[in-house]
C-alpha cells in the first residue's frame, strides 16, 4: 500500500473507535452533555484533559517551530506545561470544590451575572481564536494525505468536527479522548524512536538528541545560520521570558481545560487529574524538542547541496510541494539546492512550519504505515480539542447567555439545539480563519493564549484567594485585560503597528493580565466589599469535603 | 473542624503553595529565559545546561513539583480526617434511605 492508502486504513481504524465510542456513550440529558455526570477516574480524566489541551499547536506545529526557532522554541515547551503547575496549586482544587460546570458560572456565581455575560464574552473570544488554530491544523492533514487543497482540507475537518461534538457531548469526548491520547502519543514516539535509534544508537529520544545538537550547531553556523543552541537568536531574552510567563499563565486560565477539573469525583481525584494530564502530556513535550533536532538535521541533510532534480524526484518533496507548502527552486541555476539565511540566495523557499511533523517520518524514510499513523495521530489531536473548545462555546451560549440571562424557562430540548447552533456558528467562524490563518498553528493558539491569560487568571486567582474582590473589580479587570491584548495583537497583525518596547504578540498577555489584577484590586478597594454570604462562600472554598456542593449531591444521587 | 484547625490547615497549604511556586518561578522563568546564557557556560553531557533546562529539565521539573503537592495536601487532608469519598458514600446511604 502506498502512502495514501495507509493514511486512510488508520484513520477509518482510529477514529471508527472515537466515533463507536462516542456512540455508546452519548449523552442523555444537559448535565450529562457538559460535564460526564461527575465520575471519571482521575488517570482517564488526566488523559483526556491531556488530549484535550494537545492540539494541533503541541502534535502537528510545536516541533516544527522548535525546529526552526532553536532554543527559543522553548517558549512553548515550558509555557505550555508549567501553566498546569498553576492550575494543579491555584485553581484546579478550588474550582472543583465550588462545583460549578463552566469558568463564566465560576465568574458569575462569585461576582455577579454582569461579569458574567463578560465572561461568556471573553471565553468564546478565547475558545473561538483557539480552534481557528485547529482548524488550519486539520486542513494541513486532510490537505496532504487526500491530495486536496488546503482549503478543501480545512472545509472536510470542519464537517467531521461538527459531527462528533454534536453526536458526543463531553462524557462521550471524556473516553473518546482516552482513545484518542493513546493513538496521537503512540503516533508521536514511534518515528521519534525511530529516527533516534537511527542517528544515534539510542532509541530514547530525549537521552540522545544532545548527540546531534553539536553536529546541528556546527551546520547551522557553517552555513551561515545562527546556532540551534543559541539562546537568544529568535526572542530577545525579555521576549523569552514574556512569552513563557503568557503561555503559564494562559494555560491556567484556558475555559476548556478547567472545565475537566468539575468532572472529577472530589477534590482529591482534582489534584490527582492535574498530576497525571501533565504527566501525560510531558512525556509528548519531552519527545518534541528531540523531534525538532533530529528533523532538522535530516531536512538541512536531505535538501543543502542536493540536485534539483534528484530532490524533485523524493516523494515527500513532491507531494508537500503540490499542497504549497513546500517550496524549492534552484535561483542561481547552478542545478544544486542551497539553504542559507539570505532570502535572496535561499533555494529552499518555504518550508512551512506545520509540516514539519507530518513529513518527518518520510523525511527520515520510514515506512509508509508510520507515515499513514501520523497523520491519524495529527488529526486526533486537532479535533479533539476542537470538539472540547465548541462545548465550551456551546455551553456558554446555551447555558450562561440563554439560559440564565435570556429565557430561564427554555426547555432542556431548547438548549441543546442553542449549543448546537452554536457549534456549528464557530465551526464556520473557524474554517473561515483556517483557510486564512493569521500565522502558523502554534503561534495562532498561542495568542488565544494570551488572550485567557489576559482576560481569566487574575479574576480566577483572586476570587478565590481574596475574599475582598468584588464584581465591580473582575468586571473592570476582565474589560481592560481582554481589550488591551486583543488590540495590541490586532495592530500588530493587521495595524500595521511596530511593537512597542519590542513586546512580541505572544507575549503581551502577562502585561495585560498584570493591568488586569491592578485594575481590579484598585476598583474593588473603592467599592464597596463583597456580601458575607459571598465570602463565606469563598471561605469554604478552601477546604475539601463537608460543604456537600450542588454537584458532590447530585453525583450521590446518582 | 474547628477555626483553629481551618486556619492552621490553609496556612500549611498557603506555605506549601508558596514553596512550590518559587522553586516553579526560579527554574523556568528565571533560570531558563532570564540566566539562560549563564547556565549555558555549564555543559550536561553534550547539551549546554540553560538548553537543557529550558527544552527538558524545567518540563521534569513541573511534573514533580505537582506529585509533591498532590501527595502533601493528601497527607494533610488526612491529618485533619478529611475523607471525600466516604462523604460521598453516606450521602449516597442517606439519599437511600430519604427515598
Amino acid at each position: 500500500m502506498d502512502t495514501f492508502g495507509w493514511t486512510v486504513f488508520w484513520v477509518i481504524l482510529t477514529f471508527g473507535l472515537y466515533i463507536f465510542i462516542a456512540f455508546r456513550s452519548r449523552a442523555k440529558n444537559t448535565g450529562d452533555f457538559y460535564v460526564a455526570g461527575g465520575g471519571v477516574p482521575a488517570i482517564a480524566n488526566g488523559a483526556a484533559v491531556a488530549a484535550d489541551w494537545m492540539s494541533a499547536a503541541s502534535f502537528i506545529s510545536m516541533a516544527g517551530l522548535v525546529a526552526f526557532q532553536g532554543y527559543g522554541g522553548a517558549v512553548f515547551l515550558m509555557g505550555w506545561t508549567g501553566g498546569y503547575v498553576l492550575l494543579a496549586l491555584l485553581l484546579a482544587p478550588y474550582l472543583r470544590k465550588f462545583g460549578k460546570y463552566t469558568v463564566p458560572d465560576f465568574v458569575g456565581d462569585r461576582y455577579s451575572d454582569g461579569a458574567r455575560v463578560v465572561a461568556v464574552v471573553a471565553a468564546i473570544f478565547v475558545s473561538l481564536t483557539y480552534v481557528a488554530g485547529q482548524m488550519r491544523g486539520v486542513g494541513v492533514v486532510f490537505s496532504r494525505f487526500l491530495e486536496v487543497s488546503v482549503t478543501w482540507g480545512v472545509l472536510i475537518g470542519m464537517a467531521v468536527v461538527l459531527f462528533y461534538a454534536v453526536l458526543g457531548g463531553m462524557k462521550g469526548i471524556t473516553w473518546t479522548q482516552v482513545a484518542q491520547y493513546t493513538v496521537l502519543i503512540i503516533a508521536y514516539l514511534i518515528p521519534a524512536v525511530a529516527i533516534a535509534s537511527e542517528l544515534t544508537g539510542n532509541p530514547i529520544p530525549q537521552l540522545s538528541f544532545g548527540q546531534i545538537l553539536q553536529d546541528l550547531d556546527g551546520i547551522q553556523t557553517d552555513l551561515g545560520f545562527s546556532a540551534y543552541s543559541d539562546p537568544f537568536s529568535t526572542y530577545s531574552r525579555s521576549n523569552l521570558f514574556l512569552i513563557t510567563a503568557t503561555l503559564m499563565v494562559g494555560t491556567a486560565g484556558l475555559p476548556h481545560v478547567i472545565v475537566r477539573f468539575y468532572t472529577t469525583r472530589t477534590v482529591k481525584a482534582a489534584r490527582r487529574s492535574a498530576l497525571f494530564a501533565l504527566f501525560f502530556i510531558a512525556i509528548l513535550y519531552t519527545t518534541a524538542p528531540a523531534i525538532g533536532v533530529f528533523a532538522k538535521y535530516n531536512v538541512i541533510d536531505t535538501v543543502e547541496g542536493a540536485q534539483v532534480d534528484e530532490l524533485n524526484e523524493i516523494d515527500w518533496v513532491a507531494s508537500w510541494s503540490d499542497t504549497g507548502l513546500l517550496a524549492i527552486e534552484d535561483l542561481n541555476g547552478d542545478g544544486v539546492i542551497n539553504y542559507t539565511p539570505d532570502e535572496a540566495t535561499n533555494e529552499l523557499i518555504t518550508f512551512d512550519r506545520d509540516i514539519l511533523v507530518l513529513a518527518n517520518p518520510e523525511v527520515a524514510g520510514l515506512p509508509k504505515i508510520v507515515v499513514g499513523l501520523v497523520a491519524a495521530g495529527g488529526l486526533a489531536a486537532a479535533l479533539s480539542t476542537a470538539s472540547g473548545l465548541l462545548l465550551v462555546i456551546s455551553s456558554s451560549v446555551a447555558h450562561d447567555l440563554v439560559y440564565k440571562l435570556f429565557r430561564p424557562d427554555a426547555t432542556e430540548a431548547q438548549r441543546l439545539l442553542w449549543g448546537r447552533l452554536a457549534m456549528a456558528a464557530a465551526v464556520c467562524v473557524a474554517g473561515y480563519f483556517g483557510v486564512n490563518p493569521p500565522g502558523f498553528v502554534g503561534e495562532v493558539v498561542a495568542l488565544a493564549f494570551g488572550l485567557a491569560a489576559a482576560s481569566f487568571f487574575p479574576v480566577l486567582v483572586l476570587g478565590i484567594f481574596w475574599k475582598r474582590a468584588n464584581a465591580q473589580g473582575a468586571m473592570a479587570g476582565m474589560i481592560v485585560g481582554l481589550s488591551t491584548a486583543a488590540i495590541y495583537m490586532y495592530m500588530l497583525i493587521w495595524g500595521g503597528m511596530e511593537p512597542w518596547f519590542g513586546v512580541n504578540k505572544a507575549g503581551v498577555g502577562i502585561i495585560c493580565a498584570g493591568l488586569n489584577a491592578i485594575t481590579m484590586i484598585v476598583v474593588s478597594l473603592a467599592t464597596p466589599p463583597p456580601s458575607q454570604e459571598l465570602q463565606d462562600l469563598v471561605e469554604e472554598v478552601r477546604y475539601p469535603g463537608k460543604l456537600s456542593t450542588s454537584t458532590a449531591a447530585s453525583t450521590a444521587a446518582e | 473542624m474547628t477555626d483553629d484547625d481551618r486556619r492552621a490547615y490553609w496556612r500549611t497549604n498557603l506555605t506549601l503553595m508558596a514553596g512550590l511556586l518559587v522553586v516553579w518561578a526560579l527554574v523556568s522563568l528565571v533560570a531558563s529565559t532570564l540566566l539562560v546564557d549563564t547556565l549555558n557556560e555549564v555543559s550536561l553531557g553534550s547539551v549546554p545546561l540553560g538548553f537543557w533546562m529550558g527544552q527538558q529539565g524545567s518540563i521534569i521539573t513541573f511534573v514533580i513539583l505537582i506529585a509533591i503537592y498532590v501527595w502533601r495536601m493528601e497527607r494533610l487532608d488526612e491529618s485533619y480526617g478529611i475523607d471525600e469519598e466516604a462523604e460521598l458514600a453516606a450521602a449516597a446511604a442517606a439519599q437511600e434511605e430519604g427515598a
